[in-house]
């Protein structure tokens, strides 16, 4: 007699022919993952610390590690050799060396100084200016973005050729000007500047 | 290895065709490897008149990062030179502007290359990748350093066809 499995071509769900892996514990990566991403709207002078960064690795090599373990069990009840085994171990491997060597310091600038950088008007752009990142002439786009760096008025770029170099290092590609240090030295003094400001104003007070 | 990004792509594509519009004096030859691979290219440099380097032709390979502009190209001498700044051995290039913190991607393939080209004629004999050559300099037996660097730019010369292993 054929079963109504057999019939309407199924399988009985309530037979787990795949029984469920133990899933790794992600919760640790993404509480430092947290850690480490800019949240404009509660911090927003706070920048990854490389401790944090190198925690965010491991924790994820971690967990790819607990994958490979129950991949490779697996492999070996079924037969099978790979199951992605080499890929997660690659990947381990890559996540290990970088947790190595975090970053030291963050070197680029925040995506509002991109924001803020002045805008050359296209009327006042001519065909000999080019970009000198990409190379190309700025007016060959029809509707172009242009900025100048503060540090001299000659320097423009398209804002989408200089923006990932200054997100990534911070200086001007041709007089490597520091932006990134510039904002974090201003931000340095402005914090020395209200710690004074507290301090005369609990000398007032009591003096 | 991931493919060039549209924007890496297009300002590869850009530098060759300035480069056939003008080309590199300093230079025989600038280009992809082959047509399937942009983020693989080679040179060849010419050797600096008046120096002992003159008359000498040396192959180039040049790595470019998947990121580029962002990182610098990663260039190699295939061709075995006598230089303090280059290791004999592997070919490595001891030069600021090619590392990291120095690069910038205002820096073409072709500027970087003529950079190179005139760290043949101002070697840096404190910084040194090939120490032995590095010790006549700083030693001041130019006439040594000259006959050593002539003997291995005519021995070695590139002789045109596919580099040799490295």
């Amino acid at each position: 007699m054929s079963t109504y499995e057999s019939e309407h071509n199924t399988t009985d769900p309530a037979i787990d022919n795949n029984p469920r892996r133990r899933r790794p514990d992600m919760s640790t990566f993404f509480a430092t993952l947290s850690e480490i991403t800019p949240a404009p709207d509660h911090r927003p002078h706070a920048v990854p610390v490389p401790s944090d960064v190198s925690a965010a690795f491991y924790s994820l090599a971690e967990a790819f590690e607990v994958m490979r373990q129950q991949a490779s069990a697996a492999a070996d009840q079924a037969g099978d050799g790979t199951n992605g085994e080499e890929l997660l171990s690659q990947m381990i491997e890559s996540l290990l060396s970088q947790a190595d060597t975090p970053p030291r310091e963050v070197e680029g600038v925040s995506e509002e100084f991109c924001d803020m950088l002045e805008r050359v008007p296209k009327a006042s752009l001519n065909a000999s200016q080019i970009c000198p990142i990409c190379n190309n002439p700025f007016l060959e786009d029809e509707y172009p973005l242009v900025v100048q760096l503060p540090c001299h008025p000659t320097h423009l770029f398209d804002l989408e050729c200089v923006r990932p170099w200054l997100r990534l290092r911070g200086t001007c590609p041709l007089d490597r000007t520091d932006f990134a240090k510039q904002l974090r030295d201003k931000a340095e003094e402005r914090k020395k500047l209200t710690e004074q400001d507290d301090e005369e104003e609990w000398d007032s007070m009591y003096g | 290895m991931a493919g060039p990004s549209t924007n890496t792509a297009q300002r590869l594509l850009r530098e060759l065709k300035d480069y056939a519009k003008s080309p590199n004096e300093a230079l025989l030859h600038l280009g992809p490897v082959d047509d399937e691979d942009l983020l693989r290219w080679e040179a060849v440099l010419k050797g600096v008149n008046g120096t002992p380097y003159e008359g000498g032709l040396w192959h180039l390979r040049i790595a470019i990062p998947p990121n580029y502009p962002l990182a610098p190209p990663t260039i190699h001498f295939t061709t075995r030179i006598s230089h303090p700044n280059i290791s004999f051995a592997t070919g490595e290039i001891c030069l600021t502007l090619l590392t990291t913190e120095h690069w910038s991607p205002v820096y073409t393939l072709s500027s970087t290359l003529t950079a190179i080209h005139q760290l043949l004629t101002d070697p840096q004999p404190d910084s040194p990748l090939n120490v032995d050559v590095a010790a006549l300099l700083r030693d001041g037996d130019l006439p040594a350093w000259e006959s050593v660097v002539r003997y291995y730019t005519g021995e070695e010369r590139w002789q045109g066809g596919a580099p040799q292993g490295r």
